[in-house]
């Protein structure tokens, strides 16, 4: 039995190998359908399956503040609130708070801006996760004046610092103060992705801890949850806990009141979530789509690969007769032409999982995906190749096998060699697996359309300034130098003229964030003299410069701008958008009213000086889901802005020269985060543009397979109808006849295709009408185009075999007879 | 003289030089004449049917048919004038399976563009004067190679050639089913139709009224 097994390999190796044009196209076309697949679901792998680099993953959670009625259904959580569920929830077994924070580090090479995770030392005991060198955080060493302390991650370990055995103990000098590395982390690490490249403890100072802090929601929190306790407890217990709060703050006087109804107007409860759910982000849904995308292909490979083994098959139709007539059953040569299936269909999905991973990898890297998610080959995905391989095998092999099986018994006697008679059920098989593949083809090309369309439409809105020309970066001063408001103020004033001598600069502006920085900053505000019960609006809120929106081009529709004087007085003075103007003052009397940012015992006003044009800051493809608002940046200062150049020289060109420019002011000031704002917008559009991308790919491979699956079956539809063409030659058709001939044989495949494949677009289309923009799931004018340019295509497939039918030679066709 | 050879010569490239298919061969076939061509497996027989049928055009000499030049035509005109004159039988039939009976006769018209109408009527002629107006709807595999290879002769003289050229037309048929078509194909003459049969059963041979004989190429002088 196994003897004959490992001769039967052989025998089809050997066979494979005779025919090595055959098998290499077989191996080929199943390895882009496999590798295609293999490419997807090793995403979806990576985000979903592979273990999270922490133990037991499954019970860490993700817990934010939430405001069911009014606001951001996830928002961050303040430092009060951490407080309250470390000590109150008994649902969890541990609890970490954390938040980014950007230190400058001195090197020898200049300074380096780190991106550092400012988390409490609990987040690793609750992440179940030890130093790799060192240690990590203690408990006191997260109280203001003993937290000079670092873990570093391990890529800054090693890129950095020549990942040295003896760097824990030393000290780094950061901001210009002496840090001490207390550990470094395992090379699997990372939290909450992979853009932290080192760890400090979370001091709270007095105020901090204080009720004054909720609300300043600015930080991130992860639990695990304890032995046995669900989210639903989780939830129950933490909104306990905000009704205690709001009961206890609300009899501390007006403050307070004002206080318990925001929290009873705005829904304000907690979100707890899965952190595997929160890590992943939100390409779930794109994932699937493109694995169904992909699944799409693989069918068109198999109908391709079917038809290749029907044609090999019938070629060797007398081949397999002889067996038969020697004694072979039909098993024995169903398994033979099997083994012969199955040895090709593995060599396909090795190939196809090798292209998988070179496809992932690009993928991974193009911002489908968080960049924590490691694709690569594991258990999995070799497991889903292979399987799938097997699975593809048993669907193209079927049809061709038993056809071929079949035809052993009433082989040879008749099938003789009359043309067209024997392998008819073969031939039509054939042609429906074309019409298939056809119509899948059409299905997906529409499907690239309609998301090619739909980024075209995104591409051409008006994000409402003018993003040509701008060069942006990020600065941070060190706090050691420019610790107070004024010295910060002067920094930046310093660093803005030095910038404004670079050639080529029409405008320099400075603000706290920009359109498509990733950023997001929000308040709620009310409108002094207004006593509107309930909660208060929110708002996007920014503070930006005089030359803010000179710079950006965003027009001012009343009022004024902020002045010179504004910043030099630090003017309390703010300026609305015009989706706010519509909100909040639709008769058009927003000019002078004013914004209370205060509490109800403190009010803290600004008026309003002017109005400008709505920018999009997020989302190109959205209408801003909320109003904007901007304040005098000299008014508020921060250690941290972005700085915006328009010039009139290719912003690309300007970077060298703009490091320059800031590293004459200060050597020991990073510019980081330097991007064109094209740069910005491309890549706000990433987790659209991508699956397009891979679609239009996936869709392209369809089109060329439909287009060698027709070429195929016509041409060896005329191979076997060479003695056919030569009779009809015989008795008086000429050569535009033949051609004409095999040309509407073709002509019904392709219509048939293209009429099937229409009704799949659609139906591809109301799948995917959430994905699109501008454009309905029924889009007439890229359906034409896509039967127009399959039906070409097709044509061109159908017309060189009819061509070749054409020029039968009648003689030599009649004699081979 | 309908048919007038002189010194048609057919040779095929081989390794080293060529080989030749027919010699010298001159030959007159006369309007309305029976002729039956002979010879041993591969003496150029088929070869010679070709050049007559016009499905040749790569040979040396000259060969005129009804006076007409076949040498100096083109391509079309070739098939112009195959299309008007000739008629083929072969013997392996070579009918179109895919198509039924009265397709299969329908098909000769339609290439020469002759009306529906009137290709309706002539099949019905043919169907009815062959008597296989019962078998009319079936297709080739349904029928014995007897009345296949009628079929095929109705499909051969559907057009109404005035040359008809016949290889082997009984070769694949057994006593009873070929003696039907040699009294067919003497019918045929009888109407005036100029017969080329190649054969070789010496007896079907003198139904014919001269036997042409060839050996390698080179007609045997009587
Ligand atoms: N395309 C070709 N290339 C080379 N030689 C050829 C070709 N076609 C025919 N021949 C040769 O020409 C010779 C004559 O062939 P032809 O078919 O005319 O013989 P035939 O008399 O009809 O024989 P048969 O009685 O077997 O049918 C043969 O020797 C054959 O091998
Ligand atoms: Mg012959």
């Amino acid at each position: 039995m196994f003897d004959t097994l490992i001769n039967d390999v052989r025998y089809a190796l050997r066979t494979l190998l005779a025919r090595p044009g055959f098998s290499v196209a077989v191996v080929l076309t199943l390895a882009l359908g496999i590798g295609a697949n293999a490419l997807v679901f090793s995403l979806i792998d990576g985000l979903f399956l592979k273990a999270l680099p922490y133990r037991d993953d499954a019970s860490l959670i993700d817990l934010s503040n939430r405001y069911a009625l009014s606001g951001p259904q996830r928002a961050g959580v303040s430092i009060p609130d951490y407080i309250d569920r470390r000590d109150g929830v008994p649902a969890l077994s541990g609890i970490a708070l954390y938040t980014g924070a950007s230190l400058n580090l001195s090197t020898e090479a200049g300074p380096q801006r780190l991106q550092a995770l400012r988390a409490t030392p609990s987040l690793f005991p609750t992440l179940g996760v030890d130093a790799a060198l060192g240690r990590t955080f203690s408990e006191d060493e997260a109280t203001i004046g003993n937290d000079k302390v670092i873990v570093l991650g391990n890529a800054l370990w090693r890129n950095g610092f020549n990942a040295d055995l003896d760097i824990v103990g030393r000290d780094l000098r950061i901001d210009g103060e002496k840090w001490r590395v207390v550990g470094v982390m395992p090379e699997d690490f990372m939290f909450p992705n992979r853009d932290f490249q080192l760890f400090v403890p979370f001091a709270f100072t007095e105020e901090q801890r204080g009720d004054r802090q909720r609300g300043h929601e600015f930080s991130g929190s992860v639990a695990r949850l304890a032995p046995g306790a669900d989210l639903a407890q989780v939830q129950a217990q933490c909104d306990a806990i905000i009704r205690r709060n709001a009961e206890r703050i609300g009899a501390m006087g007006a403050d307070g009141a004002g206080f318990r109804s925001f929290i009873e107007s705005s829904g304000f409860t907690v979100s707890a979530q899965p952190l595997r759910s929160i890590l992943a982000g939100e390409q779930a849904g794109t994932l699937l789509l493109l694995q169904g995308a992909v699944g799409l292909v693989l069918l068109i490979v198999c109908a391709n690969i079917a038809n290749l083994l029907l044609t090999r098959f019938s070629s060797r139709r007398k081949e397999i007769s002889v067996r038969a007539a020697l004694g072979a059953g039909r098993r024995r040569i169903a398994r033979q032409l099997f083994l012969e299936t199955a040895v090709l269909a593995l060599l396909g999905g090795a190939t196809g999982l090798v292209i998988a991973m070179g496809g992932a990898r690009l993928v991974a890297d193009s911002g489908l995906v968080p960049n924590w998610v490691e694709v690569g080959l594991n258990w999995r995905t070799i497991g889903f190749g292979f399987g799938l391989s097997m699975i593809a095998a048993l669907m193209f092999g079927v049809l061709p096998i038993f056809s071929a099986v079949g035809s052993t018994s009433r082989l040879a006697l008749r099938e003789g060699g009359r043309f067209g008679g024997g392998g008819r059920a073969a031939n039509r098989t054939r042609k429906v697996l074309v019409v298939v593949q056809l119509a899948l083809a059409v299905t997906l090309l529409a499907g690239s359309g309609l998301m090619l369309r739909s980024f075209a439409k995104v591409l051409g809105e008006a994000p409402g300034f003018d993003s040509g020309g701008l060069l942006t970066a990020a600065l941070t001063l060190p706090a050691s130098r420019y610790a107070e408001g004024p010295a910060q103020i002067r920094g930046f004033e310093h660093i803005l003229e030095s910038v404004r001598r670079l050639p080529g600069i029409e405008s320099v502006a400075l603000s706290t964030q920009l359109p498509f920085d990733g950023r997001d900053g929000g308040a709620s505000y009310r409108i002094a003299g207004r006593d509107d019960a309930g909660a208060p609006p929110h708002g996007h809120v920014l503070n930006v410069d005089p030359d803010y929106f000179n710079a950006l081009r965003i027009p001012l529709l009343r009022g004024r701008a902020f002045s010179r004087a504004d910043w030099d007085n630090a003017a309390k003075v703010v300026i609305i958008d015009e989706a706010f103007e519509r909100k909040q003052f639709p008769a058009g009397d927003a000019i002078g009213s004013q914004l209370d940012m205060g509490r109800p015992s403190a009010p803290d006003l600004y008026t309003i000086i002017g109005v400008v044009g709505n920018a999009k800051y997020a989302d190109l493809s959205a209408e801003n889901r909320e109003e904007t608002y901007y304040f005098n940046f000299a008014e508020t200062p921060t250690d941290s802005a972005m700085l915006t150049l328009r010039s009139t020289i290719p912003p690309a060109a300007l970077v060298e020269p703009l490091r320059n420019a800031i590293h004459a002011v200060d050597v020991d000031l990073p510019l980081f985060d330097v991007k064109t704002m094209q740069e910005r917008i491309d890549l706000s559009l990433s987790g659209r543009r991508v699956p397009m991308q891979l679609l239009g790919v996936f869709a392209l491979i369809a089109m060329v397979l439909a287009g060698i699956g027709i070429y195929g079956v016509l041409a060896f539809a005329v191979t076997q109808r060479t003695g056919e063409f030569g009779v009809r030659m015989a008795i008086g058709a000429d050569a535009s006849r033949i051609r004409q001939h095999v040309i509407s044989d073709g002509a019904i495949l392709i219509g048939s295709g293209l009429g099937l494949g229409l009704i799949g677009a659609i139906a591809l289309g109301l799948v995917l009408r959430s994905q699109l923009f501008g454009v309905g799931s029924i889009d007439p004018p890229s359906l034409a185009l896509v039967v127009l340019l399959l039906g070409a295509i097709a044509f061109i497939a159908c017309w060189l075999p009819a061509r070749r039918a054409a020029a039968t030679d009648p003689i030599d066709a009649l004699r081979n007879e | 003289m309908m048919i007038h050879l002189e010194k048609v010569e057919k040779s095929y490239p081989l390794e080293g030089g060529r080989t030749w298919v027919l010699r010298n061969v001159d030959l007159d076939i006369g309007e309305g004449e029976f002729v039956s061509v002979m010879g041993p497996s591969g003496a150029g027989k088929s070869s010679l049917l070709n050049v007559l049928g016009l499905m040749d055009h790569d040979w040396q000499g000259s060969y005129a048919l009804d006076g007409v030049e076949v040498g100096k035509l083109n391509g079309k005109q070739r098939q112009a004038l195959q299309r008007e004159k000739i008629g083929f039988i072969f013997q392996h039939y070579h009918l179109i399976d895919d198509l039924k009976v009265w397709e299969n006769l329908d098909l000769p018209l339609q290439y020469r563009d002759v009306p529906a109408k009137e290709r309706a009527a002539r099949v019905a002629d043919l169907l009815d004067r062959f008597q296989i107006v019962g078998k009319k709807d079936l297709f080739p595999s349904q029928l014995s190679g007897g009345q296949q290879q009628l079929v095929a002769v109705a499909r051969a003289v559907i057009t109404r050639p005035r040359l008809l050229l016949a290889d082997e037309p009984t070769g694949a048929l057994h006593s009873g089913q070929a003696r039907i078509i040699m009294d067919l194909l003497g019918e045929l003459h009888g109407e005036g139709m100029a017969i080329v049969q190649v054969t070789h059963n010496e007896l079907y041979a003198n139904e014919a009224q001269r036997i042409v004989r060839l050996r390698d190429g080179w007609i045997e002088k009587p």
